[in-house]
């Protein structure tokens, strides 16, 4: 019995075959359920680290965020509804959410526009498709956290290289790190730069995908090219746009480097943001609790967000 | 497409695909001029450090010094740790989802499927805490207090969701679904156990997703800066990214700013090897890139 049988042709024990030993029946149950006993033995070990470090936590942070707790000494302890209300009452949780939710829509929008430009100019025949393409992508593979301590230094009020441009071409000179204007310009400006490139490859995938004879037979009816862009392209590619919106919406409660290391999330707390936010509770005051109660919420958002984005695509197919 | 283009079009469909490349393109360029060029080079210019002798110094000094070397094999071995694992998880991952039929089966892929709608970031808190109060490691109790858990140790860089990566196991899922069945019915009758038989028969035939699956690890690894930063204090075992980071931050806050030059040199080793990787393979890159982004 060297080779392993599959299933069709694996008998099943006969409940009258009592000329069968004990052995035997066992290695019929194992022909009948070689496939399942394979797969689960090999799933489980994963199964076992999946349930650990990716849904433990997931149930963790729910319980978390109904107690108060500290992280180090004693146990949490349980406080019901509190930091919930604290998170829509005081302090500055809520508006850090929402200043997410307002600068994810500032890049997508920057991101959008002229991610889908790009893709646009790279979809007419152009030679080196290719090169374009990869230089656009080469800041979505760098680390957010050094590209922000490169502006952090070239921002930089008295040593800064823009400060020196500015001040050999004779220009007042901005400290930009006072103006909540010129932090949040800066933090979208270098997001929109560190994400744009991924926006143009998808979209520019789009692109490609929609069928050409739609264009052939528009041009055979003599519609203009911007005819066409505006009845042909754009609703082609509303379930792309879509998607980026969404998935842009749900990275912008993900941005921690650059406000962790450029902004601070200052001047005053004014570009701070619901991940720094949670940092700052969980790793600075040691209020894990509250920490807990921020992450649910953003889970929430980024549920209810993924759940829009599915039924969406759902419907999108049918 | 449309086929007629004056050439006043061409000229400046290429101008401005030039201006925006050369964009994108320009701060990485800066900083490895300004890395490799002579202080002098470097404060003679405004926009563009054009060396006039080419030397690696800087690089050199750096790799000599002890910290940024631990903090480079650190993060070598990490990454290429996660690489092994996550190759070798979704391979046989990706064979028992598609070449095995049992019950079940499927809600467990459904299971798995789920926990990618959760961003990392959100978890960060009690995937701190599970490993600073793990029971009976760093001297924990068995109710995991008292000690420091695995915080500041090498199970913190090593262990984590990073090794079921589940967008791997879909990737690799997608490619060896579309194998025929046939292959696993000849593998079962020649008597090929079923890690002969994933590793002599689909791993050749799926490679092409592995390499997408090795550059995506890599680049993620390599650029992994906030579970570091809150897991791992200790230097000794310091990644590249956080490490540098952190580096900087205390110069910066303390005032003692190197100058230009070395600081670009001091980045450049923290940016430079993803974009070698990504430049080197990013034909592979890409397409995996474009496909895990409009399915997943």
């Amino acid at each position: 019995m060297s080779r392993i049988p599959f299933k069709k042709e694996a008998p099943r024990a006969q409940p009258g075959d009592a000329s069968l030993s004990f052995r035997q029946r066992l290695r019929l149950f194992y022909n009948r359920h070689r496939d399942g006993a394979i797969g689960y033995s090999l799933l489980a070990p994963m199964f076992a680290f999946f349930a650990v470090f990716s849904l433990f936590p997931v149930l963790f942070v729910i319980y978390l965020s109904f107690t108060e707790w500290n992280g180090v000494l004693g146990l949490p302890k349980w406080v019901g509804l509190d930091n919930f209300e604290r998170f829509f009452t005081t302090g500055d949780y809520l508006l850090t959410l929402l200043r997410a939710g307002f600068y994810g829509l500032l890049i997508l929008v920057g991101c959008m526009s002229v991610g889908f430009f790009i893709a646009l100019l790279l979809n007419q025949k152009v030679k080196g498709v290719g090169l374009y393409r990869t230089l656009w992508y080469l800041p979505v593979v760098v680390s957010f956290a050094v590209v922000a301590q490169i502006a952090n230094a070239v921002l930089d009020p008295v040593t800064g290289l823009v400060h020196n441009v500015m001040e050999r071409f004779g220009m007042e000179t901005i400290i930009f790190q006072q103006s909540v204007f010129w932090m949040t310009f800066w933090l979208i400006l270098i997001t929109i730069w560190k994400g744009i490139g991924g926006t143009v490859i998808i979209y520019l995938a789009g692109l490609q995908g929609i069928d050409t004879s739609l264009y052939e037979a528009a041009k055979v009816d003599g519609a203009t090219r911007f005819n066409i862009l505006l009845y042909i392209t754009l609703p082609s590619l509303r379930p792309i746009t879509m998607y980026i919106a969404i998935m842009g919406i749900i990275a912008s409660f993900q941005i921690f480097e650059p406000v962790q290391l450029l902004t601070r999330g200052g001047p005053q707390g004014h570009t701070n943001i619901i991940l720094h936010r949670i940092y700052q509770d969980a790793f600075q005051s040691f209020n894990m609790g509250m920490a807990s109660a921020s992450s649910v919420m953003v889970l929430l958002f980024t549920f209810t967000l993924t759940m829009i984005q599915y039924r969406i695509s759902q419907r999108n197919q049918t | 497409m449309v086929n007629e283009r004056s050439k006043l079009e061409t000229f400046a469909i290429y101008l401005l695909l030039i201006i925006g490349s050369a964009v994108m393109f320009y701060p990485f360029l800066f900083q490895v001029l300004a890395s490799i060029g002579s202080n002098k080079d470097y404060y003679a210019t405004i926009l563009l450090p054009i060396p006039t002798e080419f030397n690696l110094d800087r690089y050199v000094n750096l790799i000599h010094n002890s910290l940024i070397y631990r903090y480079l094999i650190n993060t070598a071995l990490r990454s290429l740790y996660f690489i092994v694992v996550t190759c070798l998880v979704s391979l046989i991952a990706s064979y028992v989802f598609t070449k095995l039929r049992f019950k079940g089966r499927d809600s467990v892929f459904v299971v798995f499927l789920t926990s990618m709608m959760i961003p990392a970031q959100v978890t960060i808190i009690p995937t701190y805490l599970l490993f600073a109060r793990f029971p009976f490691l760093g001297g924990n109790n068995w109710q995991g207090l008292g000690g420091h858990g695995m915080i500041d140790t090498w199970g913190a860089l090593l262990l984590g969701s990073g090794i079921v990566n589940v967008a791997a196991i879909f990737l690799v899922k997608q490619t060896m679904e579309s194998i025929p069945f046939e292959y696993e019915e000849a593998a079962r009758i020649d008597g090929a156990g079923v890690f002969r038989t994933i590793f002599t028969i689909y791993f050749p035939m799926v490679r092409a997703v592995l390499v997408v699956i090795i550059i995506t690890t890599f680049i993620s690894i390599w650029n992994d800066y906030l579970w570091p930063l809150v897991a791992i204090n200790n230097p000794n075992i310091q990644v590249i990214n956080t490490g540098v980071t952190s580096l900087l931050t205390t110069m910066m806050q303390s005032g003692q700013v190197p100058e230009y030059p070395d600081f670009f040199a001091l980045t450049a080793i923290v940016v430079v090897p993803p974009i070698l990787v990504y430049l080197l393979l990013q034909r592979n890159f890409i397409q995996g890139y474009a496909m895990a982004g409009i399915k997943g």
